[in-house]
């Protein structure tokens, strides 16, 4: 009963550590981009798909990030006059000053991805090697997924496609 | 499965040297530093080799041909890659792996064709071809071995718009960039295995001939002499 | 306290778990080279546009390859009827142009001996002060326009601006206009094509059709077509060119000689009464006279003496020649680099004549041989020999106007060019780049790059005119340069104000031709398949299933096709009237081939490469080492010689030599080559820039003879005697020069 008590408390303790390096982190996540965007705010709360941003995925090789002149679609009045957040991007709009997005999701160069091959023809879903972007607004909250070349084994292997290092190194 | 073979013709190939270009570009092959390239460290894929020269002076004729990889079925270079990262493909191509590489360079050393380089050092290249670089062929790091592969990412790419359009590869869909450039319309590339492909037609000719037979590596780069009678 | 294994997991997991939902992140986040732009930091979205190629006279089609709207290669386009997907070195490493670092980013000026960056206005009104200051002084007899293009759109523009200014003094600088030179001098008309699918011999004086020529490409494909249809080619040149080298007669002889040879040719037609009598009694004038002279002078055994061609190897030709019903002996521009360039040339013309020309053809109706709106007046221009004459009286030229020409580099009379040109009180420059001519410049208004402008490319050796557009590939240029065609016609402007033009600027003034071929209603774009021959018959007589609208929309279809070429129009003879009398006397037809050559000495032959037109080379560094490729001998001159003749000189394969002219001395890595003739040491002309990118190597015309074709005025390449210096250099020790220190060697 002692043990035990000490295992939870211990537990405890390493939790909270561990959360107070989260919110360390996630306080710092302000500044993974540039720009205080939220994918969540995005895709969840205005049901924008993926590929309505990121045009490239399924005719590209790159899915691509959108950058200032995209974002003007819809960012170039003001929607809720209420949100800090918007105005930032509606300022950067009105100066037409581009976004100086940070690419996380990157192969190195001496392998060559084609979202096309695996999202259009190949059928798989953004979520099998991305995070779920939908409950989160950067990308580095919880359980960043790193591409590594076992996660493309795993993959090829299983649904039996090439996995000659030519076809993807070059 | 493909078996992709290349015939240069030589009659009509003038030596403009466009496909050695093209080459150099379309690869990102580094332009080596004025001292290196003193050393003999300059990084040709491709070359316009003189082999002989036939009747005297002044009937004399020079015998030049493109020399490039010869893609055998029969490599040397793979029996000695202690890393695997130099092999042959199902379809033919002998494909070479950077990052597996350790630059041992035996594979160089077993190449009776000479026809792989060696990134000596990592030269600064001129700002002109950093601006031009293709994307799709990344930039070899210092300590590797490196040839030509049939300019493989072609094929991938080729392979995947076909997909993409619900059809098969058809063959003018990948060619590698020198048979692409070539005026004189002399480097003819595809499917050796194909009866109706542009090379098993050029294959019938009498004129065919490959380098080095006598070592039996089965050079897939095929040659059609000059001669004429 | 018992804590047991289970447990202390339990307690070291439970922690550990804790800390991990912290750190995950971190530990993937600490990556920042993938975080770090790459390459190509964008969603790298490719494209292709099409243009066309304007580094050298063959104009071939472009086809662009784009990332994310910025360029980054260059192919062929195979719709194109020139090339046909095909490219050459030069083309490929075009590209490079637009990103060169020491490209010129705005209009410059001079101020104390540096480029000083100014505003285009500012420029403009420099260079347009000055000019109307001539004007008003009346000196515009002293004015010099030196503009090499290949574009006929813009020299006529040039032409225009010459007659409209009263500058006389235009050299256009381009290699049709220099090919069609000697034509216009001796018949007054100049044939449009080879008519390859007649001519059944062809006897090629010098030119190297495969490599740099009016078509390189399109000859390409012709030439391997025709030799595979079984008919001949004879080349006549100083040395086995890789294009050569496929055929089966190659001739070794030095220009200089080439006029005595092709009058020894004629010899044999004369003698054997194979010419076409028709023809010479309608059209020659003083026909007699000419045939007594050359049956009297040019019997095939002194031929043989002069040259060193065998006189059955003279008969052989001229039976081959004589023999053929269609027959055709071509040059061009390449045969005028002599010191008897022009007078070869028509020697050339001459034998042509015996045979009516057969071999050649005009096409009926070009729309393009016309200038626009038929508004130019044709003023003939002038050439280099007028210019460096002005130049050489040091007070003869107030104004020079220099476009895109480095005349400088390609002159064996550099150092006091450079002198002469330090003298003349104002020169402005539109080249893109610093090189060896504009260095001298006191302005210069920097040309777009030829992939940020707007031209239409005509041509006519194919037998059929064919217009390639060469557009702009980038949104809008990169730096504050302007094109030169709009700079002229403000120009036009400013200076006669009361000048009415049909243009406001240089697209309107494309557009205007293009007009031509819209208003024409022949030929098709290129993009388009050649129609059946019932759809040409109706199309003869007036019927088309082709809607053509407006246009605007035939511009943009234009545009978006790459070009427009007309496949069936009518082909004529051609038929000129020659009039030796007038113009060259044909007794100054070279009688003597120049001095006997001493033993001691060789004949310095510097020859072209296709890699290098006219000295443009040195910017793309990759062709600079591919140069050296071949011999392995990179960044350095390279001088091939014959195996027998170094042997009996006791020279090495490989050795570093340096050769002696009566200008200087100059250090060469000696190779071994067997076709080189045993007379001569052949040596590479592109190498040795002293300001225009790659410095590497010396430049070999430096230390060429002055000699000049009197006419033209270009510079000989082929008639220096060198001495090989016996001291062989110490390996490495050529490397290690620098330019200043070539510039020694070369003094002492």
């Amino acid at each position: 009963m002692k043990n035990k008590l000490l295992v939870f408390i211990l537990i405890l303790i390493g939790a909270v550590a561990g959360f107070f390096i989260l919110s360390f982190h996630s306080k710092s996540s302000a500044d993974n981009y540039p720009v205080p965007f939220s994918h969540y705010v995005h895709t969840t709360v205005h049901k924008i798909k993926c590929v309505n941003c990121h045009r490239g995925v399924e005719t590209r090789e790159l899915a691509g990030i959108p950058n200032i002149d995209y974002c003007s679609m819809c960012h170039s009045t003001l929607i809720n006059s209420k949100s800090e957040r918007e105005k930032i991007i509606y300022q950067l709009v009105k100066e037409n000053k581009p976004i100086q997005w940070k690419v996380y999701y990157q192969v190195p160069d001496y392998v060559f991805f084609s979202h096309r091959r695996h999202v259009k023809l190949g059928k798989l879903e953004c979520t099998d090697c991305h995070v779920d972007m939908t409950k989160q607004d950067s990308p580095d909250l919880k359980g960043f997924s790193q591409i590594i070349m076992p996660l493309c084994f795993n993959c090829h292997q299983r649904k039996n496609i090439t996995t000659d290092c030519g076809d993807c190194h070059h | 499965m493909p078996r992709y073979g290349m015939i240069i013709d030589l009659n009509k190939c003038n030596q403009c040297e466009a496909c050695i270009t093209a080459c150099k570009l379309e690869n990102n092959v580094q332009i080596v530093s004025k001292e290196n390239a003193d050393m003999g460290r300059a990084m040709f894929w491709m070359n316009m080799l003189t082999i002989s020269y036939t009747r005297n002076y002044p009937d004399i004729r020079s015998e030049s041909l493109p020399m490039l990889c010869m893609q055998c079925d029969e490599p040397p270079c793979i029996k000695v890659c202690p890393v695997r990262a130099t092999y042959k493909r199902d379809d033919g191509i002998v494909a070479q792996i950077y990052p597996q590489c350790i630059g041992c360079r035996y594979c160089m050393a077993n190449c009776p064709y000479t026809v792989k380089v060696f990134n000596w050092f990592k030269d600064e290249q001129p700002v002109e071809n950093e601006k031009t670089c293709n994307p799709d062929v990344s930039v070899r790091p210092k300590g590797v071995v490196e040839k030509c592969t049939f300019c493989i990412h072609r094929l991938q790419k080729a392979k995947e718009q076909a997909k993409a359009e619900h059809r098969k590869l058809r063959e003018e869909d990948y060619v590698p960039a020198c048979a692409e450039v070539c005026a004189a319309q002399a480097i003819h590339f595809g499917d050796l295995d194909d009866p109706n492909s542009n090379v098993s037609k050029a294959m019938h000719d009498y004129r065919k001939f490959t380098l080095q037979e006598e070592l039996g590596t089965k050079p897939k780069v095929y040659y059609l002499s000059a001669k004429t009678e | 306290m018992d804590i047991n294994r289970r447990d202390f997991v339990k307690l070291v997991g439970g922690s550990l778990f804790g800390l991990a939902i912290g750190s995950a992140a971190d530990a993937v986040l600490k990556l920042p080279k993938s975080a770090e732009p790459v390459l190509y930091n964008g969603p790298r979205i490719e494209s292709w546009k099409l243009t066309a190629c304007t580094k050298c006279p063959g104009g071939c089609s472009l086809r662009i390859r784009l990332i994310d709207g910025l360029p980054v290669q260059a192919f062929g386009n195979p719709k194109s009827p020139i090339n046909e997907g095909g490219i050459c070195p030069l083309g490929l490493a075009s590209v490079a142009d637009l990103y060169h670092p020491s490209r010129l980013t705005s209009p410059v000026k001079k101020v104390n001996g540096e480029f000083k960056p100014i505003s285009y206005d500012e420029a403009f009104k420099i260079l347009s002060d000055n000019l109307k200051r001539i004007i008003s002084e009346k000196k515009e007899n002293e004015v010099f326009i030196v503009a090499q293009t290949e574009s006929k759109l813009r020299s006529d523009l040039f032409k225009k601006f010459s007659s409209v200014s009263n500058f006389k003094n235009l050299i256009v600088d381009g290699f049709k206009e220099t090919s069609a030179y000697p034509f216009k001098k001796v018949t007054g008309e100049v044939p449009d094509f080879i008519d390859w699918d007649k001519c059944d011999y062809l006897l090629n004086f010098g030119s190297q059709m495969t490599e740099i020529s009016q078509n390189p490409l399109y000859f390409t494909r012709k030439i391997n077509e025709y030799r595979a249809k079984g008919f001949r080619i004879t080349a006549v040149q100083p040395r086995l060119t890789p294009g050569v080298s496929k055929l089966d007669d190659w001739i070794p002889l030095q220009p200089d000689q080439f006029g005595i040879f092709a009058l020894g040719i004629a010899y044999v037609l004369l003698k054997d009464e194979r010419y076409d009598k028709n023809f010479v009694e309608k059209n020659f004038t003083g026909f007699n006279e000419f045939k007594d002279y050359v049956l009297e002078n040019y019997i095939p055994e002194k031929v043989e003496m002069l040259t060193g061609i065998s006189s059955d190897k003279i008969l052989e030709t001229g039976r081959k020649f004589e023999r053929a019903s269609v027959p055709a002996a071509y040059f061009d521009a390449s045969v005028l680099y002599n010191s008897n360039g022009t007078t070869n040339a028509a020697a050339i013309i001459a034998l042509n004549a015996l045979k009516s020309f057969k071999g050649f053809g005009k096409i009926k109706d070009n729309p393009f041989s016309s200038g626009v709106k038929n508004e130019t007046k044709q003023i003939e221009g002038v050439t280099f020999a007028s210019l460096n004459e002005k130049l050489s009286g040091y007070n003869g030229i107030q104004v020079l106007i220099i476009a895109g020409s480095n005349f400088v580099f390609n002159n064996p009379n550099a150092e006091s060019l450079k002198k002469q040109l330090g003298s003349v009180p104002f020169i402005a420059s539109f080249s893109s780049f610093v090189d060896e001519t504009s260095e001298f410049a006191h302005l210069i208004i920097p040309d777009h790059s030829f992939l940020e402008r707007l031209d239409l490319l005509t041509d006519e050796s194919m037998g059929a005119p064919s217009a390639t557009v060469l557009q702009p590939v980038v949104n809008k240029p990169f730096f504050k340069t302007e094109d030169t065609g709009d700079v002229i016609i403000s120009l036009m402007k400013e200076i006669k104000p009361d000048i009415k033009l049909s243009y406001e600027n240089y697209s309107d003034y494309v557009k205007l031709w293009a007009k031509k071929i819209y208003s024409g209603k022949e030929g098709i774009l290129i993009n388009q398949n050649k129609p059946t021959v019932i759809e040409q018959g109706l199309r003869k007589i007036g019927w088309s299933t082709e809607q053509i609208g407006s246009f605007d929309d035939y511009w943009d279809s234009l545009m978006d096709a790459g070009g427009w070429w007309n496949p069936f129009g009518e082909k004529v003879s051609f038929n000129p009237e020659i009039k030796f009398k007038n113009v060259f006397n044909y007794k100054s037809f070279p009688m003597i081939s120049s001095s006997p050559q001493p033993k001691n000495k060789l004949r310095l032959n510097i020859f072209r490469r296709n890699l290098d037109y006219k000295g443009n080379m040195s910017i793309y560094q990759v062709l600079v080492e591919q140069f050296g490729n071949n011999w392995k001998v990179f960044y350095k001159l390279y001088a091939e010689i014959n195996p027998q003749t170094a042997r009996s000189l006791s020279l090495t394969d490989r050795s570093e030599i340096i050769l002696k002219t009566s200008k200087g001395k100059f250090p060469v890595v000696l190779v071994f080559n067997p076709t080189v003739k045993p007379d001569s040491i052949d040596v590479p002309f592109g190498l040795g820039h002293t300001v225009l990118g790659d410095t590497s190597g010396v430049n070999p015309l430096y230390f060429a003879e002055n000699k000049f074709d009197p006419e033209t005025g270009l510079p000989s390449f082929t008639e220096t005697l060198v001495e090989i210096q016996g001291a062989q250099l110490r390996s490495g020790l050529l490397s290690q020069l620098s330019i200043s220190e070539k510039k020694q060697v070369a003094e002492n």
